[in-house]
Formats: structure tokens, C-alpha cells, sequence
């Protein structure tokens, strides 16, 4: 599926997510909804040092959680990575945090998922009519 | 009377009160840091450690974006 679509169809299917960026492995925007440039590109380097503090603060060798969740009272931002790609949502103050994370695994599902371009099928060689040569 | 205004008093305090607390509640049970690995392991930071403080101090920026 294509991304912009895909984050279209989360923030339909969840009431919760407000925003949601989506990264490559670079950490560069690959689609964002609402579709504001701007705005994507603040919550993409805000993400990025969320993460990197996360290395230090888990108390885990300096590795990179998997999914995040970070509540501040006034509103939640959650990151979930998956295969080179990292997602990031915000919501209001009290979301449901399983729920969240049940549709942002879904919304990576769905990229992961894209169909193959099915092979061109070939066309049989024309018969030659009776008469012919 | 002065019996029913310190009541007054004390039921219209209880009443700013009230929603003010109850707000600052629900404040302090959404700020919340967890992690998740690879392994399955949940890391949660407590409330009022530096790790955590550092991390919803750039959630609210990235909610302000």
C-alpha cells in the first residue's frame, strides 16, 4: 500500500492518533498526516532525539527500544519501528496505549504487505490463417 | 449567619478546588515513559527520574510541533 495512504487510513481508523510521521531508515519523512511538510519534519527530528535519549535512559546497552511510549498529561507520542521504518503518532491525554500500538503495527503491516506488480502475462503467437504463405 | 457563610465559603472553595486537583490528577497519571525491545522486555521509567523527564520534555515538543 502506498504510505500516504496508509497513514490516511490510520488516522481514519483510530480516533486516538491526531498526527503520525512516518520515517525510513535515514530518519527522513516518507508521508505525514495531516499532509504539513513542516510540521513533519519538527516531529521527525523531534523523534529522532526521543529515540536517541531512549538508548541512554533504558538502561539497556545503548539499544534502540522497539516501540515508545512517552505521556506527558497533556497528550501521548508513541514510536514504533518495524524493518528500517520508524512511525510516530500523537494523541490527546488519555489514550488507549494497547490500542495505539495495535493500529500502528497494523498501518506497518499494511506497507510490508504491498502487492507484487503481478508479471505481465504473454500474449500467444498469433495463428496463421489457412490460406496464409 | 456567620455559621452559613463560612459554609458558603467553604463549599464554594471546594468547588474551584475540586476540578483543580482532580485535573492536576489526571495530569500526573498520563505522564508516563515505556519501552519496548525487541525481546518482549518493557522498561518503564519512573515518573520524576532524569530519563524520564528528559523523554516527556521532548514529547511535549514534538506535541507542540
Amino acid at each position: 500500500m502506498d504510505a500516504a495512504r496508509a497513514l490516511a487510513d490510520l488516522t481514519e481508523i483510530s480516533s486516538e492518533i491526531e498526527a503520525a510521521v512516518l520515517l525510513d531508515e535515514a530518519g527522513a519523512v516518507v508521508a505525514s498526516t495531516p499532509d504539513d511538510a513542516e510540521r513533519a519534519g519538527r516531529i521527525a527530528v523531534g523523534a529522532r532525539r526521543l529515540l536517541e535519549r531512549a538508548r541512554e535512559a533504558g538502561g539497556r546497552e545503548g539499544e534502540e527500544p522497539r516501540r515508545l511510549e512517552a505521556g506527558t498529561g497533556a497528550g501521548s507520542v508513541f514510536v514504533l519501528r518495524r524493518e528500517g521504518r520508524t512511525l510516530v503518532a500523537t494523541t490527546g491525554r488519555t489514550p488507549t496505549a494497547g490500542l495505539v500500538f495495535y493500529d500502528l503495527e497494523r498501518c506497518l503491516q499494511s506497507l510490508e504487505e504491498a502487492p507484487k506488480p503481478k508479471p505481465k502475462r504473454r500474449r500467444a503467437p498469433k495463428k496463421q490463417a489457412d490460406g496464409a504463405a | 449567619m456567620a455559621r452559613r457563610r463560612l459554609l458558603a465559603a467553604l463549599l464554594l472553595a471546594g468547588s474551584l478546588a475540586g476540578p483543580v486537583l482532580y485535573r492536576r490528577g489526571a495530569a500526573a497519571r498520563g505522564r508516563r515513559v515505556e519501552l519496548t525491545y525487541e525481546d518482549g522486555a518493557v522498561v518503564t521509567l519512573p515518573a520524576g527520574s532524569p530519563g524520564a523527564a528528559a523523554l516527556t520534555a521532548l514529547a511535549e515538543e514534538i506535541l507542540r510541533a
